[in-house]
This record gives structure tokens, sequence and C-alpha cells, in this order.
């Protein structure tokens, strides 16, 4: 119903979709570019290609998946055109506020620097899985990868990850009781 | 239990599948350090991963996109210019037809052609059936005539030369090199003893062509006489 509406350019549809999906995007820009200015930039880009290509959805198909493909696309474009500077800092300290006091804080910025340094494939799948919350199928939908590929691709991801924390000393063993 | 196993169960209970085997993974995690450490790194990855919490977006965010997108809307082309994306059953049909009838108008309009698309006829003049010419004069029918004349001894010149090579080419050779251009003929007289000299020639030629062909015919008849006498 929102799609139709917005496809008939009422503006309360295309609103409505704004707001329906434009923390999912956010989000995921941010975990991507690791920049809050940039995924602030990035996100409105990808609700202009949203609305131009809207009519090219296939409505037989969830919509988030197909909103997280352009969104995947977008962030490649701007990773591919930017100038890489140290943006972790910026994006862990926006991350860090919205956290719960007694969290280990020192935990979320090895896990966040674990995920930062994958391969993007692998941090695309990462992150939709744990952050998005998309099943496997859905990020094989937006990814346009078959979904034995997208389940390497975490697996793999999750090894790294799990192995750097184990290297950071973030992990410990508990030794068995004889 | 071998490693490899346990890291297969491990991704899938990171998945959030209940497995049927937890006490097999728990048993090897006793046994295998490296193993244990991976499953304590899965546990506490795992645990920060849930209890995060998303990323808000700036609370003007909304109004930015909703400006831009208005603001890009606005400077596409109207929905009419643009070509429908999909087009229902009632739009293809209507697209074939379209496209039918056009191609049986062009059809047509071959075959018979349309009053419209004909191209003018040329406009046909008047014919004058009385033709207004000036009478001859005397002074204009006297030089046709004259060229006439000239014309007729220099084709029977061209003619004589053509004879004479095929009859005694040996006697010719180099007639054609060594005679001088003729000129045309300046007046009546003189255009009329040309004629006479080409007549005259060709009447020589002719002579002495008949005296060739009977002199080669006696002498042949000659020749038959002889033989049969001899047999």
């Amino acid at each position: 119903m929102l799609v139709r509406g917005a496809l008939r350019g009422n503006t309360q549809a295309i609103e409505a979709l704004v707001v329906r999906f434009q923390s999912d995007v956010f989000g995921l820009c941010v975990k991507l570019l690791r920049h809050r200015q940039d995924a602030e930039d990035v996100t409105q880009e990808v609700f202009l290609r949203i609305f131009r290509s809207l009519q090219r959805w296939d409505s037989s198909r969830p919509l988030k998946p197909w909103i997280m493909g352009i969104t995947v696309n977008r962030c490649r474009t701007w990773l591919a055109q930017r100038v890489r500077r140290p943006e972790l800092a910026d994006y862990l300290h926006d991350t860090a506020a919205g956290k719960a006091d007694d969290e280990p804080v020192e935990m979320v910025q090895e896990i966040q620097a674990a995920v930062a340094e994958l391969r993007l494939e692998y941090q695309t799948a990462f992150v939709l899985y744990h952050d998005q919350g998309l099943p496997y199928e859905e990020i094989a939908q937006a990814l346009k990868k078959p979904v034995g590929t997208v389940k390497t691709w975490l697996h793999r991801a999750r090894m790294e990850v799990m192995a750097r924390l184990q290297r950071r000393g973030m992990v410990e063993v508990q030794h068995e009781v004889p | 239990m071998k490693c490899h196993d346990f890291q297969e169960l491990l991704q899938r209970r990171l998945d959030g599948e209940q497995l049927d085997k937890d006490w097999a993974v728990r048993e090897h995690a006793a046994a295998c350090l490296d193993c244990r450490s991976l499953q304590q790194a899965a546990d506490s990855m795992l645990d920060q991963l849930r209890s995060q919490s998303p990323t808000m977006p700036p609370l003007d965010l909304t109004r930015r996109i909703l400006v831009r997108v208005e603001a890009d809307q606005k400077n596409r082309l109207p929905r009419r210019f643009r070509a429908p994306a999909r087009l229902g059953r009632l739009g293809r049909l209507g697209t074939y037809l379209a496209l039918a009838a056009s191609v049986l108008l062009a059809v047509l309009a071959g075959m018979y052609g349309l009053p419209w698309l004909r191209a003018p006829a040329p406009k046909q003049e008047p014919q004058q059936l009385v033709k207004t010419e000036p009478p001859p004069s005397m002074e204009k029918s006297v030089e046709e005539a004259r060229q006439a004349v000239a014309s007729l001894a220099d084709k029977s010149t061209d003619q004589m030369r053509v004879l004479l090579s095929v009859t005694n080419p040996m006697e010719n050779v180099g007639m054609a090199e060594s005679a001088p251009p003729l000129e045309p003929a300046a007046s009546l007289r003189q255009a009329g003893q040309g004629a006479a000299e080409g007549l005259q020639t060709v009447a020589s030629s002719t002579q002495r062509a008949f005296a060739y062909f009977f002199r080669e015919f006696t002498q042949a008849d000659a020749g038959k006489q002889k033989d049969s006498r001899v047999h």
C-alpha cells in the first residue's frame, strides 16, 4: 500500500516509507562506512535511488532486502570514492552513546574493530545478519548471491572476529575443572 | 567429535539453532582447550551483539531526505512523458494493437497509395498544333544543300579508302598516313569535283578487281582442262 501510494506521488506514503526504513538504512551505512556524516549523506542518496527505481521492485518479494541491497551498493560506491581516513573513533563514539552504562565498552570496540578489518563482503553479511536481523535468504536477495555463498561469508566473518577476540585476550578461557 | 565438527555446530548455534548434540559439544569443549576458547569467544560476541542498541539517525534526517526526494521528483520528467515501467495486460494489448495498426496502414499505403501521399502530377503544357516558323530563305537553303553535298563527298571518300584497303591492301599501304586530311568543300563546284574524283577512284578500283577476278578464273579453268586431258 505504501509503495503504491509512493508510486502515485502521495507525499504521506513517501514519508511513511522513509520513516519506516531510515533507521535500517542509516544503521547499515554507519556500520559499513564508519562515519556518521558520510552515513547521513549516503542515506539520503539511498532514498533518492529507492524512489527513482521503486517501480522496478518486484512486489512478490519482501521490500527490506531490496532496500538493503541498494544501501550496500551505495556504500560500496562511496567507499570506493572516499579517501580513506581514520573513521573508527567517530563511529565508536556514536555507537557507544546508545549503550547501557554497564556494557563492556572495550569488548564493543574490539568487536567493531574486528568487523572493520573484514573484507567488505564478510562485513556486509555479518552486519546484515547480526545487526539488521536479515535471514540468509534475504541477505542473498540483497547481495544477489547464492545462499551458500552468504553462509560461507558469514561463517568466515564470525571466525575472524572470534579469532581477534582470542588474540586480543578478550576471552577468559576457563580451565577445565578436574 | 573432531574440532571441525565442533566449529560447524558452533556456527549453527550462532545461527540460533537449538542443538540436539549439545552434550557432545560440551564434552568436546571440556577436552579441547582451543575449542573451549572459541566457544567462549562466540558466547561473548553473541551476547554483545544481542545487547547492542540500534544506531539512531539524527532527528532531522527524515525532513532532509523528503526535501531531496521532492526536489528530485520535480526535476525529473512528468509521469506522462516517461515510458511506463510496467504495463498491465490492457496496456500491453493496446501497445500491440497500435503497432499492428501502424504496420497495416503502412502496407496499405504502399499497395494502393493514399491520396495525400501521392506525388503531384507534373503540369502538361498545351501542345502547339501549328508551328510558327519563319519561311526558309534562299540563302539558307543553298547553304544547307552545299553542306549536304560536302558531307556526302567525305563519306564516299572514306568508303572508298576502306574498299581499296580490302581489295588490294599491298597497293594502298601507307595511303591513310600519306593522304592529306580532306577539307570540307567551299562551294558547290568544288563539292561536285570531289564527288567525281571519288567516284572515278571507285570505278577504277572496281575495274581492277574484275580484271583480277577474271584472270584468276581463266587460269583455274585452264588448269582443270589440262588435268582432264591427262586423266
